[in-house]
């Protein structure tokens, strides 16, 4: 196979966002067969309601606006709004455009979405008030396969403590007509299926979740709620479990189960946005919530994390939780996000041109055999708020046997496409510019998949793909950032992605006893670095940041993923330099993870990560929040003080924060009231 | 549970594994040969041409003269229970064996799709040939429509084929342990109840393999190339599926061991009925997932073998039985498994009717005892219900 380059521009039609722009492009969205597709739009200046308008004027059944937003979202006006939609291809690749008609500004393609999976007819619903008890606080989650019907939810056998699920992968209840996507539970209905399936007080948990929404096998659906661990389970068991005999009615929960699908693809990217309406979903119940007509605190926990993102407080996923956080102002929100696992994946580059005489710096990107899905690498320019930005780098690229691609330089609607024999598109190597805040240029390279079973399926080669570097009008102190996205696909999910990652020689893996090394060594000159590894989703300034340890050895777990994040000097220094502090993640080397609810009432399993460390932070969180006149982060700070869990004092700042906190989980104890 | 009794998949109960060495009865003892020839002595010397030697040569030494005042013995007495006894195990499981297969008939009608039929002979009189049959159990397999659709089940459950590896390979053979989970039964504390078991879940393989036959239904892996079970594919029909079949015979005669017992624990609530059916389903549903069945051979056998277990039932005891139709042309493609739209443990009583969105799939009606039972069964039944009865604290020896 010969592959050869082509150099062109985005012509006029400049693209918002780079993925969204090859994902639109790529052969294999054209096998996808789908009506609709998922995506998370920017709106500026330009209410819901207009923007509706001008497209369907354009689109005539081209757009479904999600009946999460009522009226009032529809018609106000806001500076700028995240909005999840459902949209046709034609579209989004008309949103996905510089100056487009419509006031977006930002597009984020999701996923496929089935028909069937829609109800158009669905409308708004009224929310009332709901009243709680003294001392209430609501916990939400969002997360992929929610066992809402373990004992830890429940407040007796025949009740629950779940107020409300949100089931996005499922056909609509179309007798009801108030969610567009999916299926909405409340407690009561929660409640009838637990009666119903309840025989010699043994609940039918199979039938529960079939019946439910969350299991549909004869869609050949999977189903994480099927496996004996679910992440989803396990971790509200962390955050919000409580043994039914201890009779806890002050910690209602209120859940979204994102579709399993979104979470196949790991890109992260698919994933904005289900949670963008999961957000909406559940900012609208968490409103309903009252004791003495306040609104009762609310602590979400989202226990999701990427690799990707410009890592400087910026990013759609921080901006977007602000956004959530702040929606309601009469109501005081607390959020749990963990730091992310990707310490030793060797996903982050960092480039720095001090050196005089330094022309060049390489990446080796190492692009797994038999990877079925796309590959992309980000290059974040450092911050610049002059237009144009200064054309900082060139870049080319060389896939394994060739050629090297001509630059691509920091300019608008530069762009190089490689073909292979049939003329087919295998990589894009793209410059776009992501606006302030963010203000910084990004050029990116997709790399189509390696492997596919489906015919005539452009490939790209596996093995070695050089990334080259060349500085141009950038400073000695300022520093070009590099991520691959996370692509791996998760044991038992679809579509079987292979995480690719930086294979330079100069990146010292193992320490002199053969341990893995968690810090990057002193003095180390290799651009692939640990440091910076922090989730893409965890910049933001207010949602409290987790880390993981493991309690036996009293280190950071070695995957716990590293701050500081991307700063460039003379600029706004970002909200946060790494995690807030580090929770439990792991027992021990060989007992790993911690446990919490399995996916069937009665088990107890064990999983780790960084995921499991940051709902033990939301649980504690929850007993204070109330009292609390500063903010979510100040308090876990004090928090970590009164609750200390002595780490080695090797233990990096920018990997624990504060420090490590103990939290004992006894879900048999009543939260303190 | 040891190897003499549940053996190795290929052993006695193999039938579970559809490997088969059960229809041979091979599998008893070590020499393969069921009967007279067995290792079952407990000299631990059989058959060796030495011993046999050996006790040539002890007779010629001590034999003596022939003796002619030797008291007479009294006869045997023919057909009584108290001779089984004195049989061994095996021995007695052909009695069993007989018992029950002789009580049954089988006849098949084919239309649109197979029904087979199995019938059950009522004793009208002692007289052989003079014996009226009723319907036990009528099967009609559905159309390949409903299989060809319901192989989007196969892919959905063979997802979680990682999860239930290490059961879908225990199960392969009789899942007895399993049950031992539940119910406590042991070799030494519960050996007659083993010997019920054993006895059902031949009459089930019995019953079932002549169905299967009968209704001659596809697998999964003759209808999609892309089902690749994670288990051998057994040669046999997949309608109705033999695990379903034996897994419920087996909970619910455990189950009613338990009720009828007189136990506290056992008979309230129906706590440990619910449990055992839960296994059986899981064990049947593990099938699916191993991409061997359909759920709807599931659905089938579970209507077969809660059925047999009656049957077994009233053999035993002499009490009622039940009658079942599953009418595979009304089972709707979108339908899972769920036992529980067929039967209520507390009660241990099947659904007169089952219904899905195509219609009406499963009848059971109940009828009256009409007072007889199988000799040597009810002599089983007996000991193996003994061992579940409990002590009364206020009666010490």
């Amino acid at each position: 196979m010969v592959f050869k380059w082509s150099g062109s521009t985005t012509g006029d039609r400049v693209p918002i966002d780079a993925i969204t722009y090859t994902r639109l492009l790529s052969d294999s969205l054209a096998f996808l067969d789908a009506d609709w597709w998922s995506a998370m739009i920017e709106l500026k200046d330009t209410t819901i309601a207009d923007f509706e308008t001008k497209v369907l004027e354009e689109f005539p059944e081209g757009l479904l606006v999600p009946a999460a937003y009522d009226n009032a979202d529809r018609s106000a006006s806001k500076d700028r709004q995240f909005v999840s939609i459902f949209a046709r291809i034609p579209v989004l690749d008309a949103l996905n455009h510089k100056g487009n008609a419509f006031g977006v500004i930002n597009v984020h393609l999701g996923l496929a979405t089935p028909e069937t999976w829609l109800n158009h007819e669905a409308q708004p619903a009224e929310l009332k008030p709901i009243d709680l008890s003294s001392k209430s606080v609501v916990m939400g989650m969002i997360d992929d396969g929610i066992g809402v019907a373990h004992e830890l939810f429940r407040a007796s056998r025949d009740t629950t403590r779940v107020e409300f699920c949100a089931v996005l992968p499922t056909q609509p209840d179309k007798t009801r007509n108030d969610v567009t996507q999916g299926r909405s539970l409340n407690k009561e209905e929660i409640e009838k299926y637990i009666e119903d399936f309840t025989w010699s007080d043994l609940l039918d948990e199979d039938l529960f979740y079939s019946r439910s929404g969350q299991i549909d096998l004869a869609a050949g659906k999977f189903s994480p709620i099927s496996l004996r661990r679910s992440h989803g389970t396990h971790i509200m068991g962390i955050s919000a479990g409580f043994d039914p005999e201890a009779e806890e009615d002050a910690r209602p929960i209120i859940c979204s189960v994102l579709p399993p699908r979104v979470v196949a693809d790991t890109s992260g990217i698919s994933l904005l946005p289900a949670l963008c309406l999961a957000l909406q979903l559940l900012s609208k119940q968490a409103s309903r919530y009252r004791h003495g007509g306040e609104r009762v605190p609310f602590v979400l926990n989202f226990s999701y994390g990427n690799f990707s993102g410009p890592h400087d407080g910026t990013s759609e996923v921080s901006r977007l939780l602000e956004y959530f956080l702040a929606q309601d102002p009469e109501q005081k929100r607390w959020m749990t996000l963990p730091a992310g696992n990707g310490n030793l994946a060797r996903c982050h580059g960092q480039l720095q041109f001090s050196d005089a005489g330094c022309d060049e710096i390489v990446l080796d990107l190492r692009v797994l055999p038999d990877d079925n899905t796309s590959s992309h690498v980000e290059l974040w320019m450092p911050y610049a708020d002059d237009t144009p930005p200064p054309d900082f780098v060139s870049v080319t690229v060389t896939p394994p046997f060739g050629p090297e691609s001509a630059v691509v330089d920091a300019r608008e609607g530069q762009k190089q496409t490689l073909h292979d024999d049939n003329g087919r598109v295998i990589a894009t190597l793209l410059y776009t510019f992501e606006p302030a805040p963010t203000a910084r240029g990004l050029i990116t390279l997709a790399i189509e998949p390696t492997a596919s079973l489906r015919p005539n399926q452009a490939l790209a080669p596996s093995g070695r793909w050089k990334i080259s570097v060349q500085p141009k009008d950038i400073a000695p102190e300022q520093k070009i950032e590099v991520w691959v996205r996370r692509d791996e696909t998760l044991p038992g999910y679809r579509p079987g992605g292979r995480q690719s990652f930086f294979d330079n020689g100069c990146y010292e893996r193992f320490g002199p006893f053969g341990a893995p090394l968690p810090v990057d060594p002193s003095g180390d000159t290799c651009p692939v670095r640990r440091a910076g590894t922090l989730s893409g989703f965890a910049d933001g300034p207010s949602p409290m940041v987790v880390a993981a340890y493991t309690e036996k050895t009293r280190q950071l777990s070695y995957y716990s993923a590293a701050g500081p994040l991307t700063h460039t000097p003379m600029t706004p220094p970002p909200p946060r330099n790494g995690p807030d502090a580090s929770a439990e993640g792991d027992r021990s080397l060989v007992r790993w993870g911690v446990l919490s609810a399995g996916s069937r009432s009665g088990s107890y399993v064990r999983m780790n990560g960084t995921s499991v460390a940051a709902p033990r932070v939301a649980r504690k969180a929850s007993d204070a929040i109330a009292d609390w006149s500063s903010s979510a982060r100040d308090w876990l700070a004090c928090a970590v003080k009164e609750n200390p869990f002595d780490l080695s004092p090797d233990a990096n700042a920018t990997r624990t924060g504060h420090g490590g906190i103990k939290i004992h989980l006894d879900w048999k104890r009543r939260a303190p009231k | 549970m040891t190897a003499e009794i549940f053996g190795s998949p290929q052993g006695a109960y193999g039938a579970y594994g559809a490997y088969g060495a059960y229809g041979a009865y091979g599998a008893y003892g070590p020499n393969g040969a069921y009967g007279a020839y067995g290792a079952y002595g407990s000299f631990g010397l059989p058959e060796s041409p030495v011993a046999a030697e050996a006790f040539v040569t002890t007779r010629d030494g001590i034999v003596g003269a022939p003796l002619d005042n030797i008291p007479s013995a009294r006869p045997g007495v023919p057909n009584d229970v108290q001779n089984l006894q004195r049989l061994s195990r095996e021995v007695r499981a052909a009695i069993f064996a007989f018992e029950l297969n002789s009580k049954v008939e089988l006849t098949v009608d084919v239309k649109e799709t197979a029904t087979a039929t199995l019938w059950r002979r009522e004793e009208e009189n002692k007289h052989r040939g003079r014996h009226k049959y009723r319907e036990l159990v009528e099967m009609t397999a559905p159309g390949m429509g409903v299989f060809e659709k319901q192989l989007s089940f196969l892919t959905g459950y063979a997802d979680i084929r990682q999860d239930r590896g290490a059961e879908i390979l225990s199960q392969i053979a009789a899942p007895v342990p399993f049950y031992q989970t539940i119910s406590f039964i042991d070799p030494a504390r519960t050996p007659y109840t083993l010997e019920v078991l054993a006895t059902a879940l031949r009459f089930a393989n019995h019953c079932e393999q002549q169905m299967k036959y009968a209704l001659a239904v596809k697998r999964p892996i003759e209808l999609s190339p892309q089902v690749q079970p994670m288990i051998a594919t057994p040669t046999h029909g997949s309608l109705p599926s033999g695990h379903a079949t034996e897994a419920f015979v087996m909970a619910r005669i455990i189950w009613k061991l338990m009720l009828h017992s007189g136990t506290p624990q056992y008979k309230s609530h129906g706590h440990w009925g619910e449990m055992l059916m839960r296994l059986a389903s899981r064990i049947a549903i593990n099938r699916t997932v191993a991409g061997v069945h359909f759920p709807v051979d599931s659905s089938a056998g579970a209507v077969l073998g809660l059925t047999l277990a009656d049957f077994i039932f009233e053999q035993c005891t002499g009490k009622g039985w039940t009658s079942a139709k599953f009418k595979g042309q009304n089972y709707s493609p979108s339908s899972d498994f769920d036992w529980h739209q067929l039967y209520v443990a507390k009660d241990d009583k099947q659904h007169r009717k089952t219904e899905g969105p195509d219609g009406v799939w499963a009848k059971a009606k109940e009828h009256e005892a009409n007072g007889h039972k199988a000799p040597a069964l009810a002599w089983l039944w007996d000991k193996a219900q003994a061992e579940w009865v409990d002590f009364d604290p206020c009666e010490t020896a």
